[in-house]
């Protein structure tokens, strides 16, 4: 088994001059005054990627709810095909809220043939 | 236990044991404009990067410009650094490109003559030693010499390696094992 610190042995990795420290940090020292000033707590959250991402997501999902429950309902429309040939047949007025009462239960439907339950069950 | 005892030649780059958490707050503060951050992760991180720049180099003047660059634009990049996660490959990894452009502006050639104190320290006790290895080193491709000072000096695994040079894991263990073994054997049959 090789051993991985062997070709070194006690040598060290030369280090940085003594006079460089000055040097990088008088540099870096003027780079850090000379730089834009760092953006507010609510400039930096709305650069942010991830939170521009989970807004997106959260705007495209409130639009999508908003289509499926915009759509008209299955059942919502049969009521209206039951309702609108009774309005539109020239039935008197004050006959509307009837029709639209009778619209309400679908079992009522039947009501519309001027038969009442008794009359049904005697068969006249 | 060999992978024990090997861990601990990490940071044998002149610093301070890498604390990670550390970092990143010198990082935050340095964010929020404190030049006392910067001067404390230049004492924490200049043998590191000064290292990197030298072995991939060649040249302590190249090592020290890189260098010098490096903290500048630590400094540039302040307001990005709250994000940084791990500190020390950030750091390697500017200094890795820095490097490679300067390399590129220079145009330096291999035939140029590299110093003998370039990749380590001078000590007389070790001098014949180390111009021996200082002269293969020479010898070795500019990203097997990078690989071996960021694998064996600077404590970074070879997924940190591939992080910090841009290239594959697998690629980065190739390198430094191809130089490592390049250094043995040229080592061995001088001997």
């Amino acid at each position: 088994m090789t051993d991985d610190h062997e070709p070194f042995g006690a040598l060290r990795p030369a280090t940085p001059p003594a006079a460089l420290r000055d040097r990088a940090l008088a540099a870096a020292r003027a780079a850090l005054a000379t730089r834009p000033a760092s953006p507010d707590v609510w400039t930096r959250v709305a650069r942010n990627r991830a939170v521009r991402f989970g807004w997106a997501a959260v705007v495209a999902a409130l639009a999508l709810a908003h289509v499926v429950v915009s759509l008209p309902k299955p059942a919502t429309r049969a009521r209206a095909a039951v309702v609108s040939p009774r309005l539109g047949s020239g039935s008197a007025p004050e006959l509307a809220p009837l029709v639209r009462m009778a619209a309400i239960d679908p079992a009522a439907r039947g009501a519309g043939s001027g038969r009442s339950p008794a009359d049904k069950e005697n068969g006249s | 236990m060999a992978a024990v005892k090997y861990r601990r030649r990490i940071d044998a780059a002149g610093d301070d044991p890498y604390d990670a958490e550390a970092w990143r707050g010198l990082f935050r503060a340095i964010a929020g404009g404190r030049v006392e951050a910067l001067e404390r992760l230049y004492d924490l991180a200049a043998g590191r990067v000064y290292g990197l720049a030298a072995w991939r180099l060649g040249s302590a003047e190249d090592a020290a410009d890189v260098t010098h660059d490096v903290f500048v634009r630590v400094a540039e990049s302040a307001d990005r650094l709250r994000e940084v996660d791990d500190p020390r490959a950030w750091l390697l990894a500017v200094t890795h490109r820095l490097a490679v452009d300067h390399a590129r502006r220079r145009r330096r050639h291999r035939t140029t003559p590299l110093e003998d104190h370039v990749f380590f320290e001078v000590d007389v006790s070790h001098r014949v030693e180390r111009i021996a290895v200082t002269a293969v080193l020479a010898r070795l491709p500019d990203k097997q010499r990078e690989a071996i000072f960021l694998h064996h000096f600077a404590g970074c695994t070879f997924a940190e390696v591939g992080r910090i040079t841009g290239v594959p894991t697998f690629t980065a263990a190739s390198r430094y094992r191809l130089g490592l073994n390049k250094l043995r054997a040229i080592l061995e049959g001088e001997s």
